[in-house]
């Protein structure tokens, strides 16, 4: 049996007074009558019925406010004598179904053995069966069955009052049990909520009715019994999990509670000392108790609630029953044993970081193919809890209502743990030695939970600042991502070039790899070990659909971005080594990802316009003999040399300037956002005291930074950023356009006309446009450049402003 | 796979300026005299590959040629204690070894005369690297050597290798007083054509400056060539930070110059450098160690941008900057702060030497302060103790460079005017031709060079006025527009099809 033997204990001082309690002294104390027996004290002792309830129905009746429904306590209400039981659900099936989430075959339970389920009487069935027959005989062949059992109420009518009376009580002691007897028989009643059975008095009429009306307010305790008893007995199975039977095994105590007080109730009917009005004096204190937990088990039942739902469902009845001080030390009472389980788990979890969970109850999934044996099973969940780790998503199953707010520090708390463990060192005491956690309602586990997490965070975080060197790993993401390490790009970005202009359906992804590969080796980056990890990835979206979009890579896998060159799509990606992974987790990467793209970019935008003024710094030359032609006075008008003089200025000057805009751009980007920035991050990675922090920090440096480059919500400005960045792009295309140009020809024509021969029109042709070309781009670099200032500023007071 | 860098270093000049300047680098890169990396300096993540390879034993060697025509510096070199750091391949002395005589056209007729062995010596080291970006020339452009075989070098390079980077370090003369070489003028105008046209950016290094520096900044009444070396030997080490040391930015030579020179021809670059020290000279006992303390005692960013403003800091003889300094612009800078810096120092000192109008830009130019100003960031190496926590060396485009060019012109014509010395080019055979079995002079590569210099000139007057980019839009914007509007702007193909037909 699962049932652990602590929860049987919890009634230990309960169950100790009822050994004491000889049947002498019950006696006793029942001749003294004292108004309510000492059996009474392990059943709350609910407030008289009057009291309890006929307030609370007046007001009902007199005052109904229009949220009536909401504000009336469910509690109170189901414990009017008269109410009924909520609907029990198929808790009289036969074997009542399991919850359809859950997985059995992952499960994997032990299994009952068959006869357990195929003997009535073993399983409390054979009331259900009774019923079923009492209901069939009522309804189908009444008169063929009533031959069978004439004689019982032909007889019971025969004697006189007093006797018919200690029969009755006979009879509904034993139905208290959850027993049909003659006079008061089980029946099944078609209900909307399911199946369930009802008690009733044998023929009416038969009896005296005061008699008849006085057994009839007893009924529902035999009917609450009966579910109880049902409940308890379906629960032993052992996919019910642990919760589940803690709380069977809370309820059984009560349960024993009851049959021994019937037990001294049949004590003193046998000294012929118990009528029914006595009877139903005894009976309403333990009528309350019963029908709560009754309800609880209907409730549980109906819903095939288990684990964290049924201690949600403790709890909310806790509650609830606040104002009924029995009623909520009975809930109180049962919500912690049935917690007890749980919170042991919780206390692996939290001292160990190691899933105990063989019925798949607690908040951490467990293992997927958790093996049969316990050992093996905790093993593996353990393991896949850590896998699951490395990805940060861990499936949560329900979590209690009562844990709810401190779900993501248990979670944390085990996870360092298992950091930690993965990592060969051993984790730190989180709890201290001897602390059992259970439930309480002033929220001690919170506090411990609390300090368990703060234990296991500083641990976890000093190990990675001391051992796993946090800091540098970090840096490493700096310095491949924000481009610290510029000569590594520059390596690549010259062994790429023709990989990165072509489109990207063109390019092998392996073949960038084992560029970026190169690269790496060839840079000063060479001995860092962390370079490994660097791969190339593609990516089809625009800067712009990422930001948008901030979700993984893979949202898009769609043909869209196809036509790209390979250069816009190109990103590096990074796996983090494993207990880096928690400071940087993939969202973190994708956002590095995110600025890297962006960086990366408007480089590529820097060394085209610096190669384009590389081209133009061939054309000093051709400027020099120029002046000289036209000093000389030889060839063409000087108006078409000035035309081409000038162009050639203009595009130059606007080249530089293009490339000043960018360069001053990315030298904001880097000296004033990201240095800035690290630096604050790196020094708060020295101060911080707990992995949150540094996982908190991380966050907020990141946020900053994308900010700061202008990859924040408001893309105004990168908008018209990379227009400008098109714009410089198109300057490049038509420099190179005019560039291959053969300069040798023009060469050879200034030659020419200097020696006074004839012009090439051809290539005087030519070079006109080309200057007009020059002017064009010039005019619109200028225009692109006023509006390139106003960026700038932007930029800057964005960061400045925030 | 670095973008390497090949230096060149040529005549006696260029080669005292690049010895020194290799005992730098091997400081700051904790490599020692015989090319092995101290233990120290094993796990330093900069870039030695881009000035240094690896041999099959480990040294490290520096992508050096040593090339001279008379032996005295290369010898010395040989004998010093960093002898065994080059490779001996590499060095290339003339057989005769009797020197260029200070004659340019000597200089250049012997280039061309063992052209083959100095791009064989080329060739080799552009096999050891991978990509290489370009050459760095040491040179000076007074002498006979480094004036005229670097300027036959200068050409060859652009001949041979066009996607080269050529960028030079060069030496210019005493010019304010008389000096020891008559030629000088010739020499300095004709290698002034070939910087002009062939390389993609000079440096100049103004001896008067250099000297001037040396005896009122560092207090040296008699500077040695030795310390004024190490002066140049610092700003070369410098501009070259932010290659060997890799950070976000400008971790490619070409990025720095491209953003330098917004017109091709004006690329000769101002630099200046604070707080400056001789360590080095120190540590070698030469020079009185006393007295070459700086005074600078506490550097911050702004400080040191302040102070590399002044006049007083620039290694360029502040006699031509004086002259018409209203009218001079700055068409460019760049400041490579190196050490301890933080970053967010950078935009609050640009904006308060904006405030203080400290730099005058030119007005075409971008509108504000940051753009024309780059500001560059650089480690500092770990194992050079430095006495100062910032230092910063700053490139500048400014067009006050033109009276240097003036100045060489003016001489250069008071010379040529009298036809003095030409005797001694006339021997070469650039400079004479035959006219029947008669040989004749030819002077016309004079004037060309003259042409140039003062293109150039003209060019830098013309960048400091106001409408330089819109000079020729009065009479031709109608032309261009009427123009634009035929041609559809991304057809690469128009723009060719005339040629092809």
């Amino acid at each position: 049996m699962p049932h652990r033997p602590s929860h049987l204990l919890l009634f230990g001082s309960q169950t100790a007074a009822g050994q004491a309690l000889t049947p002498q002294q019950a006696q006793c104390t029942l001749h003294a009558a004292r108004p309510r027996p000492l059996l009474c004290r392990p059943l709350p002792a609910a407030p008289p019925q009057a009291a309890l309830l006929s307030p609370d129905k007046k007001v009902d009746r007199e005052y109904t406010p229009r949220l009536a429904d909401a504000i009336r306590t469910p509690t109170l209400d189901s414990l009017a004598p008269d109410a009924r039981l909520p609907p029990v659900g198929d808790l009289f099936a036969a074997r009542p179904a399991l919850p359809a989430y859950l997985d059995l075959e992952a499960l994997a339970a032990p299994q009952l053995p068959a006869w357990d389920f195929s003997r009535p009487f073993l399983t409390g069935r054979f009331l259900y069966e009774a019923a079923a027959q009492a209901s069939a005989g009522a309804g189908g062949r009444e008169g063929g069955k009533r031959d069978g059992r004439d004689g019982v109420p032909q007889v019971l009518e025969t004697y006189p009052p007093h006797v018919q009376e200690s029969l009755l009580v006979d009879d509904l002691l034993s139905a208290f049990m959850g027993l049909s007897g003659s006079y008061v028989r089980a029946k099944l009643l078609e209900a909307p909520g399911g199946t369930r059975i009802g008690f009733e008095v044998v023929p009416q009429g038969q009896l005296e009715p005061a008699l008849q009306e006085m057994a009839a307010r007893m009924l529902p305790i035999c009917e609450y019994a009966a579910v109880v008893q049902r409940f308890v007995e379906t629960r032993r199975v052992y996919e019910w999990g642990l919760v589940c039977h803690a709380l069977a095994g809370a309820m059984r105590h009560v349960l024993q509670d009851w049959e021994l007080m019937v037990a001294q109730l049949e004590h003193q009917l046998r000294s012929s000392k118990l009528t029914l009005q006595a009877l139903w004096y005894y009976v309403q204190p333990p009528m309350a108790a019963l029908k709560l937990v009754a309800s609880l088990a209907a409730e549980a039942s109906a819903g095939q609630l288990r684990g964290a739902p049924l201690l949600d469902l403790l709890h909310a009845r806790c509650a609830a029953a606040m104002g009924d001080a029995a009623a909520h030390r009975l809930a109180h009472r049962l919500l912690r044993a049935a917690a007890e389980p749980y919170f042991s788990m919780l206390e692996r979890w939290l001292c160990e970081g190691a899933v105990d969970d063989p019925y798949a109850e607690f908040m951490l999934a467990a293992a997927a193919g958790a093996a049969g044996t316990p050992g093996a099973a905790a093993a593996a969940a353990a393991a896949t809890a850590a896998a699951a780790l490395q990805q940060q998503r861990q499936p949560l199953h329900d979590v209690p209502a009562f844990l709810r707010r401190q779900k993501g520090v248990i979670l944390n708390t085990g996870k360092y743990l298992n950091v930690m463990r993965e990592c060969g060192t051993k984790p730190p005491r989180t709890l201290p030695l001897g602390t059992h956690l259970e439930y309480d309602e002033g929220g001690k586990y919170a506090l411990r939970i609390d300090d368990a997490h703060r234990a296991a965070s500083s641990a976890a975080m000093e190990l990675l600042r001391r051992r796993e060197n946090l800091a540098g790993g970090l840096a490493a993401l700096k310095r491949y991502f924000l481009t610290a390490q510029g000569d590594m790009l520059l390596h690549f970005m010259d062994a790429a070039e023709p990989e990165l202009r072509s489109h990207v359906g063109a390019v092998p992804l392996l073949q960038l790899q084992s560029l970026l590969d190169s690269a790496v080796r060839g840079s000063s980056a060479a001995g860092d070990p962390d370079a490994t990890r660097l791969a190339a990835a593609f990516d089809h979206r625009s800067i712009l659909n990422m930001l948008i979009a901030n979700q993984q890579a893979l949202a898009a896998r769609n043909n869209i971005g196809k036509k790209r060159s390979a250069r816009e799509s190109f990103m590096l990606s990074y796996e983090v080594p494993w207990p880096l992974s928690i400071a940087a987790p993939e969202a973190a990467l994708a956002q590095y990802q995110m600025a890297f793209r962006h960086i990366f970019e408007l480089k590529w935008v820097e060394r085209e316009l610096t190669r384009v003024a590389a081209l133009f710094q061939r054309t000093a030359g051709l400027a020099n003999r120029r002046a000289r032609m036209r000093r000389a006075s030889l060839g063409g008008g000087p108006a078409r040399d000035d035309l081409l003089a000038a162009a050639l200025a203009q595009s130059c000057s606007t080249c530089q300037l293009m490339t000043h805009f960018f360069r001053q751009y990315l030298m904001y980007v880097t000296f004033e956002v990201m240095e800035p920035l690290w630096g604050a991050f790196e020094a708060k990675l020295q101060t911080a005291s707990s992995l949150d922090e540094i996982v908190e920090q991380h966050k907020a440096f990141l946020r900053q930074l994308m900010k700061g480059c202008l990859l924040s919500r408001k893309v105004a400005v990168l908008r018209t950023l990379l227009s400008l960045k098109d714009l410089a792009m198109r300057f490049v295309k038509v420099s190179d356009d005019a560039a291959s140009v053969p300069w040798d020809a023009l060469d050879e024509e200034v030659e020419q006309k200097c020696m006074g021969s004839g012009v090439c029109v051809c290539v005087r042709e030519s070079e006109r446009e080309k200057s007009v070309l020059g002017r064009a781009c010039a005019v619109r670099g200028r225009f692109g450049w006023s509006a390139g200032l106003g960026i700038e500023g932007e930029a800057r007071s964005c960061r400045w402003g925030a | 796979m670095p973008r390497e860098l090949v230096t060149l270093q040529v005549g006696q000049c260029g080669n005292q300026v690049g010895a020194e300047f290799w005992r730098k680098l091997c400081s700051e890169h904790g490599i020692n005299n015989d090319g092995i990396v101290e233990e120290y300096a094993a796990q330093s993540g900069d870039r030695k590959d881009v000035f240094f390879y690896q041999a099959d034993d480990e040294r490290y060697i520096p992508r050096a040629c040593l090339i001279d025509l008379e032996p005295r510096v290369i010898n010395g070199i040989q004998n010093s204690d960093i002898r065994n750091l080059f490779n001996p391949e590499n060095i290339f002395l003339s057989d005769h070894g009797g020197g260029a005589g200070n004659n340019w056209a000597s200089g250049y007729s012997q280039g061309e005369g063992v052209q083959e062995d100095i791009l064989d010596m080329i060739d080799r080291e552009l096999g050891y690297s991978d990509s290489l970006e370009g050459f760095t020339l040491c040179h000076s452009i007074a002498g006979g050597t480094g004036s005229g075989m670097g300027s036959w070098l200068l050409e060859a390079l652009n001949d041979r290798y066009p996607k080269k980077l050529v960028q030079t370090y060069s030496v210019f003369p005493n010019q304010s007083e008389s000096s020891d070489v008559v030629v000088q003028p010739y020499n300095s105008l004709l290698t002034l054509k070939r910087l002009t046209l062939n390389a993609d950016a000079v440096v100049v290094l103004d001896n008067t400056a250099l000297n001037r520096i040396a005896t009122e900044r560092l207090h040296i009444a008699n500077p040695t060539f030795a310390q004024v070396n190490s002066l140049v030997s610092t700003v070369m080490a410098a501009s070259t930070a932010t290659l060997r040391y890799p950070g976000y930015m400008n971790n490619d030579l070409v990025g720095l110059l491209a953003s330098l020179i917004p017109i091709p021809q004006c690329h000769f670059l101002m630099s200046g450098y604070t707080p400056l020290t001789l360590d080095a000279a120190d540590d070698r006992g030469h020079g009185a160690s006393s007295a070459v303390a700086s005074i600078v005692r506490k550097t911050t960013v702004l400080d040191v941008m302040r102070r590399l403003l002044q006049p007083k800091n620039l290694m360029v003889s502040a006699g031509a900057r004086a002259k018409e300094y209203d009218k001079s612009r700055y068409i460019s800078i760049l400041n490579i702060i190196q050490g301890d810096v933080d970053p967010t120092q950078l935009h609050q000192s640009l904006m308060r030497i904006r405030e203080r109008k400290l730099a005058n830009f030119i007005d075409w130019g971008p509108a504000s302060i940051q753009a024309c100003w780059l500001v560059a960031l650089s480690r500092k190496s770990p194992f050079v103790k430095s006495a100062h926590r910032v230092s910063g060396l700053m490139l500048a485009n400014h067009t006050s460079i033109r009276h240097l060019f003036n100045r060489t012109l003016s001489q250069f014509d008071k010379l040529f005017k009298r036809n003095a010395f030409v005797e001694n080019y006339k021997e070469y055979p650039m400079f004479h031709r035959m006219v029947g079995s008669k040989l004749e002079a030819d002077l016309e590569e004079f004037e060309d060079a003259r042409e140039v210099v003062a293109a150039l000139s003209e060019e830098y007057a013309a960048a400091e006025s106001s409408d330089y980019i819109d000079r020729a839009d009065g009479s031709t914007a109608d032309i261009s527009t009427q123009m634009a509007s035929q041609l559809n702007l991304g057809g690469a193909a128009d723009a060719r099809a005339p040629i092809r037909a």
